[in-house]
């Protein structure tokens, strides 16, 4: 019976050779990397000046330890799954469980394992594997020079009693820890700016009441300096180019008369500016996950996300709070993550139905749609190099 | 069909005479054989009820592993809340989430165990009998069936890395009463090795892999259990408590650290107290009443993984359940027979839950069913009607339903039927698909399932055979199965699912001299399919295989028995996406027992040594749910 499995696994990859036609102008990037030879399915003609690759990170499903990491390659467009387990087919249990954050940083991934409780450090180049930080039941992660941080919810449970979450420090050469400060409850988003850091407090185990401030800590001596209100059940945070935060809300949700779930508020979206402390909601724009766009930022949002609603969208705002215009074309699904590629103004999108592999979707500078493939499952947070 | 003791204890205590037949109570009026049965020795020998079980043709058990796992049967692809499991012809319910744990049942207190497709084609039977799409029924048959005033057993069940299992039974008779009291207690560290592996092409064009060996933890179990039951002419009377505390180690995945798994743990008490009485009035009337109170308590503790100084998250929950039944039956002419039923149940359940809606739900159910008999021709029709009343914070709303089906046997020719069957039966959602607070969906649908099935059943000589042809059709299918813990489970409606199967069994028992030698080949294939609008129409659903077997083999001679089983089944995945990443590869296990008795002193003496799973197969039931690896288990036992 070994030998069968063994027989379909390896015909499956054979099969996945096969599918591949390099194709393409070759990228002018030297690529010494070993995962060059990894053959995926060709989603794309390869182009040039767009970077090195498109990691996405396909969250899995929630003690399933089934998180995955692709790569699409932009040298000969090339879409690989599950590039972790190829390239590193000895490590046990493999990338691990739910994977929550991902960012490329020093020419290597950090991947945020929430169920695992680790931050992995993998080289950007051929995805092995450098090394594991241990971190509780990390969320999400920040770099500031030399230094990751990451939040954690600590020991929080739901329903159980009240701890308050923390931010770790670690040298991204040597990944030694550098350092720890408590935060508020369940934080979730952090951001850097101008050496300080914001995390975004959610609070979201507590029965009695949501967080809603932002924490600010000098990056430095991890000192807590300030605590900012925004709004309650914050998500994430993010800093953009123009001196501003961009923060979201998960929004609140509850039962009526009639024990249907209801969004009493949306999954917001506000924009602080850091040097006069003014804070604004951005109306008519519901956030359930932002990224970094031009000089402000895109966001994909949905009215009622919590009570299961389906009317998406997709907004891209400059770092003035104005509206730049909406995606034309958004794809039949669940928009689950997004990401904004620098280089050539391309925008991706991903979308999930939780049990079975979302897909990825990518889309011009005009919001033309230019390619798509079939991801993992869950696919929720993606990263150019 | 409760019919009471049919012997009063006698006076011939001390002969050693072999117990006859036993004696059951005789299966209602009409009564067609059964899909498949578990005799009474293989349930006496077995230390736990679902290695019994699991052989039963087209049941798939659902084990979590270790002693502590939840344990639930689905039988032909149509979900556990389809199957109904009756204790001597009444429910054992869990309005919660509609899985009955069998883990907590002692197999030695049941005289047989009997599966039915559809439903059983008998009269004077209670209106929930009609209401599932498979039945399996518990039976208990009176003691001392052979006349002696006492009996007693105890066993000492123990293996190197898994349990002390104590259990003790004493029958009794008490004039024209008959009573069984029967004990156990089951403690488990619940600690066994298991190996993760995969293999695959590396970077390198070389096979490469890994294959570590991890220990399974934190799934200990610590159980009690009491019960009694009494035998009157006519009437019985059960009473039920089983209380355990356990720790449910969760799914497998990678932490990191020495962070452990998981520290969850859940604490249960289940009490039941149920009974029934039947009367006949005049010569072609008969009456039977049966009745059932039922109080379940379960407290799940969520502790911190990250840091054990935490206090945990407490929720409990607590079920109560009253179940009334009447039934009459009437012969109308020689070969024409009616019955009718009315039951009457509510479901109370509690939580401490935030926002949790605190639901009861009354149900009524009435059936009325038809017994023809012409000769070598022999039909059954029934009409089964269902309402319900769903009262809570949230709210009233109320259901119903009509199930017909329809039967028809044909005797070929003396040991040959021909038989045949349609259903049209449903499952209302359960409390935690409609009202869970972090899982539940209100908009669930509920499950409408029809069956068709063609059989036939031939006796001769030593051989038995029997086979069938199934098509079930479910519209709306829920598929719920644990995501966080075995206590939240996420759930979703698959539109549709078409499930054509066929099964076969043999069988052959004969004495050859002194020996006594049986076995049983059952054979399954099942194609269960999505049949919805989804991108994964046509794909097999989650955790069914295709092909599925198992051998058994039964050898006894002189105070000796070995028994050999084999089972194996086909590749399955674990979701609705067929793809390799969800496939669970192809399962074949080996268990074999021997054992001997000797007379000793006043009674006897009996050994047992099993092993389980001797060829160390490495496979999971439930994706990221090891199964112990090859396990031996030692019993010792003195009956008087």
């Amino acid at each position: 019976m070994k030998r069968i499995t063994l027989l379909v696994t390896s015909g499956i990859l054979a099969l996945g050779v096969i599918g591949c036609q390099k194709g393409g102008p070759q990228g002018p990037q030297e690529t010494t990397s070993k995962d060059e030879q990894l053959a995926g399915e060709a989603v794309t003609v390869g182009e040039t000046g767009a970077g090195t690759k498109l990691f996405i990170l396909n969250e899995g499903a929630f003690q399933a330890n089934n998180c995955t990491l692709d790569f699409l390659r932009y040298a000969d467009g090339c879409y690989i799954s599950d590039a972790f387990g190829k390239m590193n087919p000895t490590v046990p249990l493999g990338l691990g469980d739910t994977g929550n954050d991902i960012a490329v940083y020093d020419d290597k991934i950090w991947i945020v394992l929430n169920g695992s409780g680790a931050v992995t450090v993998l080289d950007a180049r051929d995805e092995s594997l450098i090394g594991t930080l241990e971190v509780p039941a990390p969320r999400h992660l920040a770099f500031i020079g030399n230094d990751l941080y990451v939040t954690s919810y600590e020991g929080a449970v739901w329903g159980g009693e009240a701890v308050l979450g923390a931010v770790y420090g670690f040298d991204v050469k040597t990944l030694q820890p550098d350092g720890k400060q408590t935060v508020g409850c369940q934080p979730e988003g952090l951001a850097a700016s101008n050496g300080n850091l914001y995390i975004a407090n959610s609070g979201g185990y507590q029965a009695n009441g949501y967080e809603m401030t932002l924490s600010v800590l000098d990056a430095t001596t991890l000192e807590k300096t300030d605590e900012i209100p925004v709004a309650d059940n914050l998500h994430e945070v993010l800093a953009d180019d123009s001196g501003n935060l961009w923060i979201t809300t998960y929004g609140i949700g509850e039962y009526d008369a009639e024990w249907n779930y209801v969004q009493t508020v949306a999954c917001n979206l506000y924009r602080y500016d850091i040097a006069s402390g003014k804070i604004s909601r951005i109306p008519d724009v519901h956030a359930s996950r932002i990224c970094r766009w031009k000089d402000g930022i895109a966001a994909i949002g949905n009215d009622a996300e919590l009570a299961g609603g389906e009317s998406w969208s997709v907004h891209f705002i400059h770092g003035d709070g104005t509206l730049a215009g909406t995606l034309p074309q958004v794809p039949e699904g669940t928009l689950y993550g997004l990401c904004w590629n620098p280089s050539n103004d391309d925008f991706y999108l991903t979308t999930t139905d939780y049990t079975t592999p979302g897909k990825v979707y990518a889309y011009d500078a005009a919001g033309k749609p230019k390619w798509s493939a079939q991801a993992g499952l869950n696919p929720a947070h993606l990263a150019v190099w | 069909m409760v019919i009471g003791a049919l012997f009063l204890c006698g006076h011939v205590a001390g002969q050693n005479v072999l117990p006859p037949a036993h004696v059951l109570e005789s299966a209602p009026a009409g009564a067609t054989e059964p899909t498949d049965t578990i005799p009474s020795h293989v349930l006496q020998r077995s230390t736990h009820l679902t290695d019994a079980l699991r052989g039963l043709t087209g049941i798939q058990l659902r084990d979590y592993g270790g002693l502590g796992g939840l344990k639930t049967v689905n039988i032909r692809s149509l979900g556990s809340e389809h199957t109904g499991v009756f204790i001597d012809g009444i429910p054992v319910d869990n309005a919660q989430n509609m899985q009955v744990d069998l883990g907590r049942f002692a197999p030695e207190m049941y005289t047989r165990v009997q599966v039915y497709n559809g439903q059983r084609d008998a009269l004077l039977q209670g209106a929930r009998e009609y209401g599932s799409s498979a039945v399996l029924y518990l039976e208990s048959a009176p003691p001392l069936a052979d006349g002696r005033p006492w009996r007693l057993s105890v066993r000492m069940t123990a293996g190197p890395f898994v349990a002390a299992q104590p259990s003790i039974i004493l029958e009794k008779c008490l004039g024209r009463v008959t009573a069984r009291l029967s004990g156990g207690a089951v403690f488990s560290n619940g600690q066994y090795p298991f190996h993760v592996q995969d293999t695959r092409i590396g970077p390198d064009g070389t096979l490469t892999g890994y294959d570590t060996v991890m220990v399974r933890r934190g799934g200990d179990l610590r159980s009690l259990r009491a019960e009694g039951q009494l035998f009157g002419r006519g009437w019985r009377l059960h009473g039920y408590v089983y209380g355990s505390d356990r720790g449910l180690p969760g799914p497998v995945f990678k932490r990191a650290g020495d962070w452990p798994q998981s520290r969850d743990r859940q604490r249960d008490l289940n009490s039941f107290l149920q009974g029934g009485g039947r009367w006949a009035i005049g010569q072609r009337n008969t009456l039977k009443i049966k009745g059932k109170y039922s109080y379940d308590d379960l407290t799940f503790r969520d502790y911190s993984e990250y840091d054990a100084t935490l206090a945990p998250a407490e929720f409990r929950y607590r079920q109560h359940q009253i179940y009334l039944s009447a039934a009459d039956a009437q012969d109308m002419t020689s070969w024409w027979k009616i019955s009718l039923a009315a039951d009457f149940q509510m479901n109370a359940l509690q939580s401490n839950l935030p926002h949790f809606v605190q639901p009861r739900r009354y149900t009524g159910y009435a059936a009325f069913s038809n017994l023809w008999v012409f000769r070598r021709l022999k039909a059954t029709a029934s009409l089964l009607y269902t309402r319900l009343w769903d009262i809570s914070l949230a709210g009233k709303s109320s259901r119903q339903a009509l199930s017909p089906f329809v039967s028809v046997h044909v005797r070929m020719m003396p040991g040959w039927t021909l038989e045949g069957f349609a259903k049209r039966s449903f499952r209302m959602p359960s409390f935690n698909d409609l009202y869970y607070t972090t899982v539940g969906n209100a908009s669930l649908r509920p499950e409408d399932a029809w069956q068709f099935q063609l059989g036939s059943a031939w006796a001769g000589g030593p051989w038995q055979l029997r086979g069938a042809v199934y098509h079930n059709r479910i519209t709306d299918k829920i598929i719920a199965v644990p995501a966080a813990s075995q206590f939240r489970w996420s759930m979703y409606n698959i539109a549709q699912v078409r499930i054509l199967g066929a099964e076969v069994r043999a069988g052959y028992s004969r004495q050859l001299g002194p020996h006594a030698v049986s076995a049983t080949l059952r054979y399954t294939y099942q194609k269960a399919r999505n049949a919805g609008d989804s991108p994964w129409a046509g794909h097999q659903i989650p955790y069914i295989p295709v092909h599925s077997g198992q051998t058994d083999i039964h050898w006894e001679f002189r105070g000796w028995s070995a028994d050999l089983c084999l089972a194996a089944w086909s590749e399955r995945f674990s979701s609705q996406a067929n793809l390799p990443a969800y496939r669970l590869a192809p399962v074949l296990t080996l268990d074999a027992s021997l054992s001997r008795e000797w007379p000793l002193g006043p009674g006897s003496l009996s050994v047992s040594l099993q092993g389980r799973n001797l060829t160390g197969s490495r496979y999971e039931i439930v994706k990221g749910y090891p199964m112990p690896l090859v396990q031996g288990l030692l019993s010792l036992g003195y009956r008087l």
